[in-house]
């Protein structure tokens, strides 16, 4: 504790003030949550394979008013058709009028001006422990995205998180809650970036909540572009009521730290989740995602699909938990998770499991770690297709498939690009397929 | 002199026998069918002809216009002007059926010595290949057979084929999956494709398509031999009889 009251839980004393009391209540839990388990060690199986010590010993300051990345996102990310918001270490700002059938509010407003609307919804999907505490006891501002009941959005809406690392390490708290009224339809990106400054490293404690409504459906992308000095702690928890369908796409490129908490509930009968995942790790970056899917309604469908690509002395964690509860007949839950070793260096701790509490389910669960698919490596050479060329096609392949059937396709495009850029021989491959 | 020239080929596949001796000459500008029962080695023969991994030749030679195809890789041959269409095309989520094949042809016209086509150029000429084979336009934008029904993955087959040009085609199955409609688009696609300069191997179980596709010869293949040969009234032939006569006498 002594040396983490250096680090940064010394930075609980001084919490956001001016809230309405709910807030502050939530706050003085999370506080206290951490305050009497402190931050999560290698015993915890979640952690075993990550280790936040020298995070937790970093003294983090709450960046004051950083400049605007908005300018720079602008310049460096082509225009992708979505509504693009910005939010440059974890302070929002909107620009122009979101498309038709979305309110977007930034969090800072909401809570200021009717605090009562967030009450009974932050901290629905993500429980308040661990760094989703952190986030909870310092969180200042994020987004609130309401989409109405029965709209479809004509264009995506793009969220831009941007970490600005300084002289000395600094710590965003980025939150972000989406509900989708009944029956409506969006699709929404999350971007991480870092804009290059300073050399300190600088912590991304990222929550964010999602609630789709009765037969409503999302698909959610969600990139992060990763950087040596960046760390990215993040949660995402989602709810889905009845007939509700979530299809997410996550795309994890390194990192020096960068880890998911995904958890995901069925309330209702009948929903539908699609969680497909591609992360990719060289020299010393790691990556960890930790999936769990509950089962709590009848007849859901669940099917996690991760890929990931090892390279240098990277390390992966995979760690996925599918719960289905006793009254969760008819269920369909699946997990798996494919790993591609490019170095001998590289390692990853990867484990699919089921907790199951019911008879009428059908599941499965596996993963792999191997080389390329002899039959696509087969298929590409018969067309001619050099086999060193072909091998990285399909490496890429690999990571890009999770991409496939995202509109529009310009979103599809960035993340690709953002791919090709790390792998190896990214430009020859550009060359041959563009 | 014969384009594809294949003498006494043995091959074992894990020790196991599976081609038991094949001659077959066909002559530049020619249509040879291949019919037989089920696992008699027909795909076996066409994967060796492409040069896919895991088959053993103990005994017997290929030629392609006089030059050895055996010591070649997969890639080489295809620059050689070896296509074959895959009785199950593989799916490859991730890659683009257009980019996978500008990917193809570039490489090849590398190979060839050709200039390789820039975007622009390539997307025309893919264009006017997939009209050939009536492909739909979001065929060429998803992934390489990925989620394609039989019959699209059958299609997307020949369009490959008409981009690429082969000098010997090899059509193993083609026609099945395929409703009638499209048989006749494929046929027509295949027929385009037919010239002076390109054989074609074309393996199937059914007479229909050999209506449209008309074989100069037909061979028939039966546990690794070629048991017998004939024009091609010989399709109506085993239609009617089976192979059961074959079989009394191999
Ligand atoms: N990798 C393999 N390992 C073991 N046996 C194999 C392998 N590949 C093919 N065989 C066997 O070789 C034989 C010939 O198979 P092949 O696929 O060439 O038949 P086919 O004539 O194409 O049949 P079909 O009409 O069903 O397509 C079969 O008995 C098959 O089981
Ligand atoms: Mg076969």
């Amino acid at each position: 504790m002594s040396e983490q009251t250096e680090g940064l839980l010394s930075r609980l004393g001084d919490p956001p003030a001016g809230g309405p009391a709910w807030l502050d209540g939530l706050r003085e839990r999370a506080r206290t949550h951490l305050a009497e388990e402190g931050f999560p060690g290698k015993r915890r199986e979640r952690w075993r394979f990550t280790s936040v010590k020298d995070v937790v010993e970093t003294p983090f300051a709450r960046p004051d008013a950083p400049s605007s990345a908005r300018a720079w996102v602008d310049e460096r990310l082509a225009d992708d058709g979505a509504w693009r918001v910005v939010e440059t270490d974890g302070r929002v700002e909107l620009d122009g009028a979101p498309p038709e059938g979305v309110s977007v509010r930034r969090i800072a407003d909401v809570l200021a001006e009717e605090p009562a609307a967030l009450e009974s919804a932050l901290g629905a999907a993500v429980a308040g422990e661990e760094f989703a505490a952190l986030n909870a006891a310092l969180f200042e501002d994020g987004l609130l995205v309401d989409v109405a009941p029965g709209a479809q959005l004509a264009r995506p809406v793009h969220l831009v998180h941007v970490a600005c690392p300084a002289e000395a390490p600094r710590a965003a708290y980025p939150r972000l809650l989406v509900r989708m009224g009944t029956g409506s339809e969006a699709t929404l990106l999350e971007s991480f970036l870092t804009r290059p400054g300073g050399d300190a490293r600088h912590l991304t404690n990222a929550v964010a909540e999602v609630l789709v409504g009765a037969n409503a459906g999302l698909t959610h992308v969600r990139l992060t572009e990763g950087t040596d000095d960046a760390v990215q702690l993040a949660y995402l928890g989602v709810r889905l009521q009845r007939d509700a369908r979530f299809d997410s796409r996550v795309v994890a490129l390194g990192g020096g730290l960068c880890r998911l908490e995904l958890t995901l509930t069925f309330d209702g009968p009948g929903a539908e989740a699609r969680l497909d995942g591609a992360y990719h790790v060289d020299n010393s970056e790691h990556v960890d995602h930790q999936l769990t899917v509950i089962h709590r309604a009848p007849r859901c469908t669940s099917r996690v699909r991760y890929r990931g690509l090892l390279d240098g002395q990277g390390h992966a964690v995979f760690n996925a938990i599918g719960v289905v509860e006793r009254d969760a007949a008819g269920s369909s839950a699946h997990q798996e998770n494919k790993n591609l070793l490019l170095s001998d260096e590289a390692t990853v701790d990867t484990k699919p499991q089921l907790e199951i509490d019911c008879d009428d389910v059908t599941a499965s669960h596996g993963s792999t770690v191997g080389a390329l698919d002899a039959q696509q490596l087969f298929y590409l050479r018969s067309r001619g297709v050099p086999e060193a060329r072909a091998r990285d096609i399909l490496t890429y392949a690999f990571v890009s498939a999770v991409l496939d059937g995202i509109q529009p396709e310009a979103i599809a495009q960035r993340a690709r690009t953002a791919i090709l850029a790390r792998l190896p021989h990214g430009d020859a491959i550009r060359e041959a397929l563009g | 002199m014969s384009m594809l020239k294949i003498e006494g080929l043995h091959v074992e596949v894990e020790g196991k026998a599976i081609l038991k001796g094949i001659d077959l000459a066909i002559a530049p500008g020619e249509v040879h069918a291949i019919m037989g029962p089920n696992g008699s080695g027909k795909s076996t023969l066409s994967h060796v002809l492409a040069g896919r991994e895991g088959y053993d030749v103990t005994a017997g030679t290929v030629t392609l216009d006089g030059e050895d195809l055996l010591e070649l890789d997969p890639e080489d041959r295809a620059a050689k002007g070896v296509f074959l269409a895959f009785q199950y095309p593989v799916e490859i989520p991730g890659v683009s059926n257009v980019y996978f094949l500008k990917a193809a042809v570039n490489a090849v016209r590398r190979a060839r010595g050709q200039d390789e086509l820039d975007a622009v150029a390539f997307m025309k000429y893919a264009r006017q290949k997939a009209e050939t084979v009536k492909l739909p336009k979001d065929l060429m934008k998803r992934s390489v057979n990925s989620g394609f029904s039989g019959g699209e993955k059958k299609r997307n087959e020949i369009f490959q084929m008409a981009a690429l040009e082969p000098r010997l085609a090899i059509l193993d199955e083609t026609d099945s999956g395929l409703d009638i409609d499209a048989l006749r688009t494929v046929s027509e696609g295949v027929n385009a494709l037919r010239s002076p300069e390109r054989s074609m191997l074309v393996i199937t179980h059914y007479q229909r398509l050999l209506d449209y596709i008309v074989p100069d010869r037909i061979h028939v293949l039966l546990d690794g031999r070629i048991v017998k040969s004939g024009d091609k009234s010989l399709a109506k032939e085993l239609e009617a009889e089976g192979y059961a006569e074959l079989r009394a006498g191999a």
